[in-house]
């Protein structure tokens, strides 16, 4: 079995242990994706503005921007998804990534995990969007 | 030593289908996680409307609940309608959706707790669990045809439903956080 050209049968290059090999090289790649994100996008981790503080206001970087940029936004998220996962098996949608969260804890997850949540966090924010709508219109109305 | 928190999607047993082990994988996370934001929410939360004619968080629980019922019952069981109320114990316009400018929650809802609304979660899950259970995987393929209110008609397959139960929940499951954070702010 293969992911982004790394055996896992094998200890990779430079660890004795294949257990932890494997775990550094999926920080690794996790880290290098973290990376992508603004190559991919144009904009990073930090500039959509969440989570907002208390009282926030949207971060200037987003400030005034027509549909067409979040459009480009999106777009250019899903062409880069759709790369990534066209070169994924069966078997990968059991391969675990880990990362280390801000509190010190170790999150696990499955390939599997992950393409199901890309869809439960989109419908997420489709609802709230929504929702948004209906009370701006409801600012809005006289 | 540090933690570890593990979020795994298995597909769920007794499926004969794997993709749809996964979709109902799916689905039952996101309830386990709907389940776990809304455990301390109050009657008077659950039918608190942030302005007349917009729902209330429990309008849209028992609005899942109906969906992912109807759903199973047109969808996955090919029935020409929804025995709601035999499953349920709801009719289908008990959610209140979609609200008329300025409307109220439905009588049916009001004052009822948490467990009213887990109840009904619960009841549609395992409906719809015991209807995908003999589904192979090509049957994800049949489609199924509905009429429309303009006379045309709706054709949409299984699969189709299995996910669409899936976003539908999530959807309403965002504007749940959204009304919670607006519960908090009105409330001071």
């Amino acid at each position: 079995m293969r992911a982004r050209g790394l055996d896992l049968r094998k200890a990779p290059p430079g660890y004795r242990s294949r257990e932890a090999g494997l775990f550094a090289a999926q920080l690794d790649e996790l880290a290098a994706w973290l990376l992508r994100a603004r190559p991919v996008l144009g904009i990073g981790w930090m500039d959509d503005g969440m989570p907002q503080p208390e009282g926030g206001a949207p971060p200037r970087r987003l400030a005034g921007r027509p549909l067409a940029y979040f459009r480009g936004l999106l777009g250019r998220a899903r062409a880069h998804t759709r790369r990534a996962v066209a070169r994924l098996g069966d078997p990968d949608l059991e391969r675990r990534v880990t990362r280390r969260r801000r509190d010190g804890t170790l999150h696990e997850v499955n390939l599997r995990w992950v393409l199901y949540h890309m869809v439960e966090h989109l419908a997420g924010h489709c609802g709230q969007i929504l929702l948004l709508r209906h009370h701006y219109r409801d600012a809005r109305r006289p | 030593m540090a933690t570890t928190v593990r979020t795994l999607i298995e597909p769920a047993a007794e499926f004969r289908s794997a993709t749809v082990a996964t979709l109902v994988g799916g689905l039952d996370e996101q309830s386990r996680k709907l389940l776990d934001d809304v455990r301390d929410l109050s009657a008077d939360d659950l039918g608190w409307q942030p302005a007349p004619g917009m729902n209330s968080m429990g309008m849209l629980l028992a609005h899942i609940a109906v969906a992912e019922t109807h759903l199973t019952e047109v969808g996955l069981l090919g029935k020409p309608d929804s025995d709601l109320p035999r499953i349920l114990g709801i009719r289908m316009e008990d959610d209140g959706l979609p609200l008329p400018p300025g409307g109220r929650p439905p009588a049916a809802l009001r004052g009822r707790d948490l467990g009213f609304f887990t109840g009904l979660l619960a009841r549609a899950r395992s409906h719809l669990k015991r209807a995908a259970a003999g589904l192979a995987d090509a049957d994800l393929d049949r489609q199924v045809v509905r009429p429309r209110p303009d006379g045309g008609q709706r054709v949409f397959n299984l699969r189709w439903v299995l996910y669409h139960a899936l976003e539908h929940q999530a959807g309403h499951h965002g504007q749940i956080l959204l009304l919670m954070h607006l519960r908090k702010n009105a409330a001071g």
